[in-house]
Formats: C-alpha cells, structure tokens, sequence
C-alpha cells in the first residue's frame, strides 16, 4: 500500500499522476516528504541542484518570518480609522428613510468581515494547505502565519478598537432607525391618547 | 418619515397661507396686503385648511444634508373622507397610504405597519396638520417677501427660533392655493439643512382617481401604541417649550437591544432620548450629524444617553448630559 502511494507519488512528479488520489495521499506527512525527496533526486538527475541544498527550507523561510518585524500596524493608520467612521456616517445618512436597517446590515458585514479576516489568521495553523505544485520549495509541516508569533496581546487590542467603532455605528444606525419609527408611532393623534407624560422631564 | 411629515406640514402651511392670501387678495389688492396683516396663528390655520381641504396631485423633492429624495404625492377629499397618498420615487420603494386618521407605511424590505395619525410622518412638521400646536412661544412667525417658485406666486413665512436652541423653519406658500411649495429647515448660521421643493403640482376639482381607488383597500389594523411608563431618568434640562410625548422601554428593531426612551417635542420638531446600557468602548462622546438629524451621545455614570433630532448639536449634546438616575 505504501509502496502504491510511493509509485503515485513518484508519477505525481513526473506529472503522470492521477489527480483523483491526490487529497487522499498528500495528507500524509510521511508522502509529503518522500515527495521532496523524489523531486531532489528529479533534480539532482536533471542537474538543477543548487550548491547547497537545504532539506528543511520552508523551516528556515518561517523561523526568519517569525523575526521580521510587522509592516503593517493599524495603529499606524489611525486615519483610516476616521475614514471608515466618516463614510459610515454618510452612509447613515443616504439611508435616512428607513434605509438605516441597510447601513445596519452593511456595518454588520464589514463587522463579519474583520472578525472573519481575524479569525482567518487564528485559525491559519488549524488547517493543513494543500501542497500547490508551483510552491518554490519542498513542502513539509503547515505554513505559519507571518504575524501570529508577533505578540498576540496588541492584535487583540486593536481588534477591539475596532469591534467597539463598529458596534457604536450599528447602536448608532438602530437608534437613527428606531427614531423614525417613534416618530411615526407618535402621530399627533397617538399623541392626544397617550399624553399622559409621568415624567415632568 | 420624518421628510414626509415635514414635507406635509410644508405643504400645509402653504395651503393654508396661499388660501388666506387669496382669499383676501381676490377681494382686492396684493397678497402682500393681506398677508401682512395676516398674525402667525391664522397663517398656519390657512395652511392646516388647504392640506386638508384641497385635492391635488404633486411631485416633491426632499433634500437632507447631501442627499436627495424624490416623491409623488396624492391628497384628495372622496366621499366626505381624506384620502392622501406618498410614494418614493428613488431607492427602497415606499409607499405611504392615509385613509382619514389611519395611516400605512408599506416600504420594500420591511413589514407594513400602520398608525392612527392624521397626517404622513417625515415631510412636513406635525404644525401645518394639527391644529392643536402653538409655537408662538418658542417661534416667532412672520411674512416674508413674495417671490416665484414653480413658476407660481410664493410668499414666504418665516418660522424663526427665539432662541439659539433650535433651528429656523421657512416657508413658501403658494398664494392662490395655500399649498406649501417649498421649505427649508435652516440653521441660526444659515446653513441650509433640509428643504422640501414641489418640482410639479396639479390642484383638481375634485379628489383624484387614486382616493377612489384607496377607498376601497382595506388598511391594517393599527399599531397600539407602546403605552407610557414611568421610567428612572430625569431630563434635567430641555429647551423652553419642549414637552415629553412619550416615554417607555422597548427594543430596538435592528440589533434588539433595549433601551429607555423619551420623545419630546415643542410643536416643530421631535426628539428621540435613548438610555441604554453603556458600550464597552473608549469612544469619545459628543455629536455626528446624519441628514438633517444630529445624534449626540454622552457617557454617563453606568449608562449612554443619545439624543436624536433636527436640533442643534449643542442642544442635543445638552439635553444628553443633563440625564441623570431619579
């Protein structure tokens, strides 16, 4: 059985391979590395092989990733910031007849997006990769996230900075709604019923 | 909502004042004679006459802040029974449908509902409809000059704040009929924050096809109105003149939060107050605008207070930082 996949995997390198049993096959780490393998000796008989070849380079690639400093801070791009608030506010305000409920479900999306974005980037190490063919090295092990060894603490403070402005929008848009609703409820006639104020503001 | 009743109201006072000049201008002289001696109360009453007693076919624009909105307009008196008609001309398509003192909101994405009101929420102030509310104590209203407006004879009436805790509210009545033809809400600095123009009009003898076809669709059943509580809040301070309309608890239809809520008006425009529970956030209170509407939020201790409505922002601002637990 083994021996079977080994053969696949050898015609998986030489592009004679049956697509069909590809998922089945590379989900094992053990065929993973005889399919680096089987591309070296591929190159070594071709003559492509650098100088020096490193066995373990996606290892190498992610442990200097981990030290890179972040290029991209949101707290670099407070302006941004202010550019969602004020198209958000003028969103709200294209919406006005009744329209809020849109901008609620709008802000509500751009909400799921960055949750989802973030947990994209959680979950990055959940899952394996399929190995892509065109990958520029042997593929061992899972890919890390570039930014998830970078302290995991400030990641979480912006995301809540931004959760905030997005709940005080959608609060926002709600009342704006709500607003025009009670308007409607107190029609002068509603008025004369129920105007029986208990609270003398 | 609020558009369309202020758009109404627009209408009305035009009405109302376009009928009391042509009533005394037929007799005789310029309109601008009569309305000169025309007080602010019996302007308003002409106008409150004309929307309720005219039947007319209208188009109207609405414009708040940067954006425009476009609207047909039907009002027709059928077998003795008012009958009004409003329909968006641009996005979500709304339709508001008034038969004598039940009104119907009917809008694309959402469930229709309908009210006892005699008048359309949203365009014109509740003013130009009812003819219970008296603003000569918080607004001085006065006769402007004449001018053209959709190529008919205008005058202007001037709604001005006596303070600097609301905004102006200007009208141009159209001389012959009463009908208001164009309004603006406009700042104590000038700024121009909503305006309702009628871009087509169309006074009939007698009420529309539409009322005929109204009269016979069946509304809803209205909405009971959520009834008042006694809630734990002190306004501890308003505006001369506003009054509380409404206060209950309920929640919010877009994202279910509860919340308290007060309404006060002072007869031209309404407020929304808010109390919730705070959001656990560092945003700084203070004030946006949205349209004509200004929202301004205060952190108090333990709770948010927003306050909503085509005020001035410190007004709104004010209101919401004097909330305090009773």
């Amino acid at each position: 059985m083994q021996d079977d996949k080994k053969e696949w995997l050898s015609a998986l390198v030489d592009d004679h391979a049956d697509l069909k049993d590809l998922e089945q096959v590379i989900g094992d780490e053990q065929n993973q590395q005889t399919w680096s393998r089987y591309h070296l000796i591929g190159d070594v008989m071709r003559g492509d092989v650098a100088e020096q070849i490193d066995l373990d380079l996606v290892g190498n690639i992610e442990a200097a990733l981990a030290d890179e400093p972040v290029l991209v801070s949101l707290d670099a791009h407070r302006s941004w910031r202010e550019r969602i608030k004020q198209s958000a506010v003028m969103q709200n305000s294209v919406k006005y007849l009744g329209k809020t409920a849109n901008f609620a479900i709008a802000a509500s999306v751009a909400l799921v997006t960055v949750i989802s974005v973030q947990n994209l980037q959680q979950s990055d190490d959940e899952y394996t990769p399929l190995p892509v063919f065109e990958a520029t090295g042997p593929v061992s092990g899972t890919m890390s996230p570039v930014n998830l060894s970078t302290s995991p603490e400030v990641v979480v403070d912006k995301r809540e900075m931004q959760r905030d402005l997005l709940l005080q929008q959608q609060r926002i848009n709600a009342l704006l709604f709500d607003h025009q609703r009670q308007l409607k409820l107190n029609g002068s006639d509603v008025d004369d019923s129920a105007q029986a104020p208990n609270d003398k503001p | 909502m609020d558009k369309l009743k202020t758009l109404l109201f627009c209408c009305a006072c035009v009405l109302a004042q376009a009928s009391a000049q042509a009533t005394p201008s037929s007799t005789a002289e310029p309109e601008s004679a009569t309305v000169s001696v025309t007080t602010g109360s019996e302007l308003l009453a002409k106008i409150r006459h004309s929307f309720n007693s005219l039947n007319f076919e209208a188009s109207f624009i609405l414009v708040k802040g940067k954006f425009a909105e476009s609207y047909n307009w039907m009002h027709g008196i059928y077998q003795g029974v008012e009958f009004e008609y409003m329909r968006s001309q641009n996005g979500v398509n709304l339709e508001i449908v008034r038969k004598g003192g039940v009104v119907g909101y009917f809008e694309a994405d959402s469930q229709p509902h309908t009210v006892k009101s005699h008048a359309i929420e949203g365009v014109l102030p509740a003013v130009f409809f009812d003819s219970s509310i008296d603003l000569s104590d918080y607004y001085s209203i006065s006769a402007g000059g004449k001018s053209r407006v959709l190529d008919r004879a205008a005058q202007l009436v001037r709604i001005d704040a006596k303070d600097n805790f609301r905004h102006n509210y200007w009208l141009w009545l159209d001389i012959q009929t009463g009908l208001i033809l164009k309004s603006a809400l406009i700042s104590k600095q000038g700024e121009v924050l909503e305006q309702f123009q009628i871009t087509h009009l169309n006074v009939l003898d007698s009420a529309p096809k539409l009322a005929e076809k109204i009269s016979e669709t069946t509304l809803p059943e209205p909405v009971a109105s959520t009834p008042n509580s006694r809630l734990g809040w002190l306004i501890n301070w308003l505006p001369q003149g506003f009054k509380l309309v409404s206060s209950n608890q309920h929640k919010l239809p877009l994202t279910g939060e509860a919340t308290d809520y007060f309404m006060v008006t002072d007869g031209l425009v309404e407020l929304s107050i808010y109390i919730q529970k705070p959001l656990n956030n560092n945003l700084k209170p203070g004030s946006i605008k949205s349209g004509s509407n200004v929202v301004a939020v205060h952190h108090g201790n333990g709770f948010d207070v927003s306050v909503i409505g085509k005020v001035p922002a410190v007004t709104a601002e004010r209101i919401a930082a004097s909330v305090s637990k009773r």
